[in-house]
């Protein structure tokens, strides 16, 4: 990880560098999931779940920090070294928190992907370990579990969820 | 019938292995580990459930071990899903270590004994007091390291949550009632 930190890639740094922020984060979600709902015509089957598991996934990743509360080592200087706490890592959660629902529909390659390159240029970035990344497919896995009981307490979806 | 008694009898031995495991390579590696054993599981899955391609070796483990008419691999997932996230949750090595016990000879317990149980219960048809008594002997285990009340109070409290019926798979709720219960006190 400090070797893969260390190295510098032109594309991928901007993108990198464009996730970082919250509201770059924000806004490529938000396109991609648009496009994704759109192109699929996910509104009324994926979509629900979708919001619910990310809301929840991110709430508990927030949680999980101040309760683990451990100490960020930054392994790079590309960004400055952000001061909240490291585990897990919340960037990489609204990753897994798309790809979970999406499992079984063809947006699950397009998420998983998206997923990837988040936890990536976490890495890349050096603001967080490959620990702080599973952390977050953790929370993800906890967020998408209770989003899925709620969805179908109030069957907010039509179809079954197989996963 | 049989296959299910094998099915329990690795779902016991797996949860024994991952707690000699923790105690070998530590939570750090063993969290990672075994995100990318999910990852890879979760692309395996789409590949079965959305593809539908047929896997050769993957598809024979699972109609060895699984149940039918169930989403193939999803308990095995699911199991391996709870004994991360315990893993995520516990610094401290006694506390993984009994909820794992929990889930693995708990749970492998409560199906071992409850499918020939005669009393089923009466929030839940599928399950039987049998088994739920089998839950809460063989979850009693974890006595073993938390002599106390309260973990038996735990114990009960995850036998209850298993017998609920709930669209929330057992491997994760367990973890997850257990894994809160300890982690509160």
């Amino acid at each position: 990880m400090i070797f893969f930190s260390s190295l510098y890639i032109p594309l991928f740094h901007e993108f990198s560098l464009l996730l970082h922020s919250t509201a770059g984060l924000l806004i490529i979600t938000s396109i991609l999931m648009f496009i994704v709902t759109i192109k699929f015509k996910q509104k009324r089957t994926v979509l629900p779940i979708i919001l619910i598991s990310l809301l929840l996934s991110v709430v508990f990743a927030q949680g999980a920090k101040e309760i683990y509360h451990e100490d960020r080592t930054c392994l790079s200087d590309k960004v400055a070294c952000p001061t909240s706490p490291s585990f897990p890592s919340s960037h990489a959660t609204v990753g897994f928190a798309l790809l979970l629902p999406s499992i079984g529909t063809p947006a699950f390659w397009i998420y998983l992907l998206y997923a990837i390159l988040i936890a990536l240029s976490r890495l890349y970035l050096g603001v967080h370990s490959l620990f702080d990344i599973a952390g977050s497919l953790g929370v993800a896995l906890i967020g998408y579990t209770i989003a899925k009981f709620i969805v179908i307490k109030l069957r907010l979806v039509a179809h079954e969820i197989r996963v | 019938m049989r296959s299910e008694y094998e099915r329990q009898i690795i779902h016991i031995i797996l949860g024994i292995l991952f707690i000699v495991l923790n105690y070998f390579i530590g939570r750090e590696l063993l969290s990672i580990l075994l995100f990318f054993v999910i990852l890879l599981g979760l692309i395996l899955m789409q590949i079965k459930l959305y593809h539908k391609y047929k896997l050769p070796y993957v598809d024979k483990l699972l109609f060895k071990f699984e149940r039918p008419r169930v989403t193939p691999g999803l308990g095995s997932l699911w199991y391996v899903v709870g004994v991360f996230i315990t893993g995520l949750m516990f610094i401290d090595f006694a506390k993984f270590t009994a909820v794992i016990l929990i889930l693995a000879i708990g749970d492998g317990f409560a199906t071992i004994f409850g499918l020939s149980g005669r009393h089923p219960l009466p929030w839940n048809k599928r399950k039987t007091v049998e088994g739920t008594t089998a839950f809460i002997i063989g979850g009693s285990t974890v006595l073993l390291i938390y002599p106390s009340p309260l973990t038996f109070f735990i114990i009960l409290l995850s036998a209850i949550g298993e017998s609920i019926p709930s669209c929330i798979d057992d491997n994760i709720l367990i973890p997850l009632i257990a894994g809160t219960l300890f982690f509160i006190f």
